[in-house]
């Protein structure tokens, strides 16, 4: 129910408690007084917050970065993975996992393969723990310090399973995971529901920046904003899901042989 | 009972309602992504940036049941560093997969420039197409793709956009009729919308009518709050007369 309006004796228009504009006679439609102040503080926070988006841009990424974001001590294993059979993590990531062997003579590179590539297999490029094993090479490090592990079935979460039957066989070594800076947080998720929580404890994540953008400059970039929206959506699914729920199906080349027929308008033509 | 106890259970009611039937329609998010027409004998089938694993194959099909002579492919941006020369550039791999699978070399058209995104792809195409006017084009991608491909395609090519048709790819990773249970399917319908609105913001109409309807919204709201202080004030003078 509305608060009744009264009149004062000069017969002006009085708001009730609380609804007042203004103290000064003939000024009844204006902004009351604590409504300016606050459109004044937006507008000043607005203003401050572009001169200082540099001290607050970074925060906004916060949520994605590993949790246990520090730099590597003397790790016995580093664990390199390929997302996608067909590449490699940064040169960054590389040079990391050098320093860390050479460091410690006796450590050792796990690496897995999250999908297996038809470039691959049709000898398009030679399997990624190749590629690995040469790039560490360039470094000094012995192709035989790179051990590949085979998880059941494609994905990161078989691939940590694998990683974790590796780490109860070796029950003193400890992990140093090199993952994509704003994947951290969704890959610790993950790992955390693979590994179980006592041989998560033994795994180190260590985000690797983009080679063109980090967590102080994403917003320059498409790239940088592309990252962050794509480590979000992986935040997401990996707080509602980080277990797969169906298993890929691999598709095979006659698979997409099925798919198109043969083009009826160039029936007997000779081959283009 | 009150209105805000009416409005909470009418949010309570469709949010129910959403996820009971979310078998149903969750799959129409991704098949109105998909807008693969009925194929059409063209001069090149263009394979989009961005899948090497699938994308190339169905464009080898196309060549090889004669769909089209040749096929395009766009030079992609190198991302620096990307160890070293140890693996080749996007477009080299997809050349490299497409000769495997039985396409001559000679019929592999590169197109040259710092491509990094569909925009990118769909303005070179634009010069081929403008260069050879009787010149048609299967476009080549996933599935999900294909709605913001063709977008842009509309967006930029006008009239010559119907020599273009689209074929998409299926992918591995993810089934479409049940994509929100794999994070690469969770991934690529949610990205796909959200590219379709920053595109639509970025080169489309919406850098008009984002701000147009805020500046409505604003417009209206001050008007409904002037139109109510004047009822008020109004109805107040008359009822002391």
């Amino acid at each position: 129910m509305e608060s009744p309006h009264v009149s004062d004796t000069a017969g002006q228009t009085v708001a009730p408690v609380g609804e007042r504009t203004s103290t000064h006679p003939g000024r009844a439609a204006c902004y009351p007084r604590w409504r300016r102040g606050s459109l004044l503080a937006v507008a000043l926070l607005f203003v401050l917050g572009v001169i200082f988006h540099r001290q607050w841009l970074p925060l906004l990424v916060y949520p994605l970065l590993a949790p246990t974001n520090s730099h590597p001590g003397a790790a016995d294993v580093v664990w390199i993975r390929s997302s996608d059979g067909h590449s490699l993590p940064t040169e960054d990531a590389i040079s990391q996992a050098a320093a860390i062997l050479r460091q410690n003579p006796d450590a050792v590179v796990i690496f897995t393969e999250g999908w297996p590539s038809r470039l691959v297999e049709l000898g398009v490029l030679p399997p990624m723990v190749e590629v690995l094993r040469s790039a560490l090479k360039d470094y000094g490090i012995p192709p035989e310090r790179v051990i590949e592990l085979k998880p059941d079935q494609a994905g990161l979460w078989y691939e940590a399973q694998a990683v974790a039957n590796y780490l109860k066989r070796h029950p003193d070594t400890d992990v140093v995971f090199f993952v994509e800076e704003f994947g951290g947080r969704s890959t610790s998720l993950v790992l955390r529901s693979a590994m179980g929580d006592d041989v998560y404890r033994r795994v180190t994540l260590v985000g690797v920046p983009h080679p063109l953008f980090s967590a102080q400059n994403w917003w320059r970039c498409r790239a940088g904003i592309k990252g962050t929206m794509v480590g979000y959506l992986y935040l997401i699914y990996s707080v509602i899901e980080p277990r797969p729920v169906v298993s890929p199906q691999p598709l095979s080349l006659d698979d997409f042989d099925r798919l198109i027929p043969q083009c009826p308008e160039s029936q007997g033509n000779s081959t283009p | 009972m009150s209105r805000r106890w009416i409005a909470v259970l009418v949010v309570l009611g469709v949010v129910g309602g959403l996820a009971a039937t979310r078998q149903w329609w969750l799959p129409h998010l991704a098949s109105w992504l998909d807008v693969s027409g009925p194929l059409r004998r063209a001069d090149y089938a263009m394979v989009m940036g961005g899948g090497v694993e699938n994308r190339p194959v169905l464009a080898a099909v196309l060549y090889r049941k004669r769909w089209v002579d040749r096929i395009l492919i766009s030079e992609i941006r190198p991302i620096p560093s990307r160890t070293r020369s140890l693996i080749p550039a996007e477009h080299e791999l997809t050349k490299a997969l497409l000769m495997r699978l039985g396409v001559p070399e000679d019929r592999i058209v590169l197109l040259r420039g710092n491509h990094a995104a569909t925009f990118h792809e769909i303005t070179s195409l634009r010069d081929v197409l403008a260069e050879s006017p009787s010149v048609r084009v299967i476009i080549v991608t996933d599935s999900l793709h294909t709605r913001r491909t063709a977008w842009n395609v509309r967006h930029l090519l006008g009239p010559m956009a119907d020599r273009v048709t689209f074929v998409g790819a299926p992918s591995e990773r993810y089934d479409l009729r049940r994509w929100w249970q794999s994070g690469d399917g969770f991934f690529m319908v949610t990205s796909e919308y959200l590219k379709l609105v920053s595109y639509w913001i970025l080169y489309g109409t919406g850098k008009w009518w984002v701000p147009g309807v805020i500046a409505l919204i604003l417009v209206l709201g001050m008007l409904r709050r002037h139109l109510t202080r004047y009822r008020r004030t109004h109805h107040l003078t008359q009822g002391t007369a």
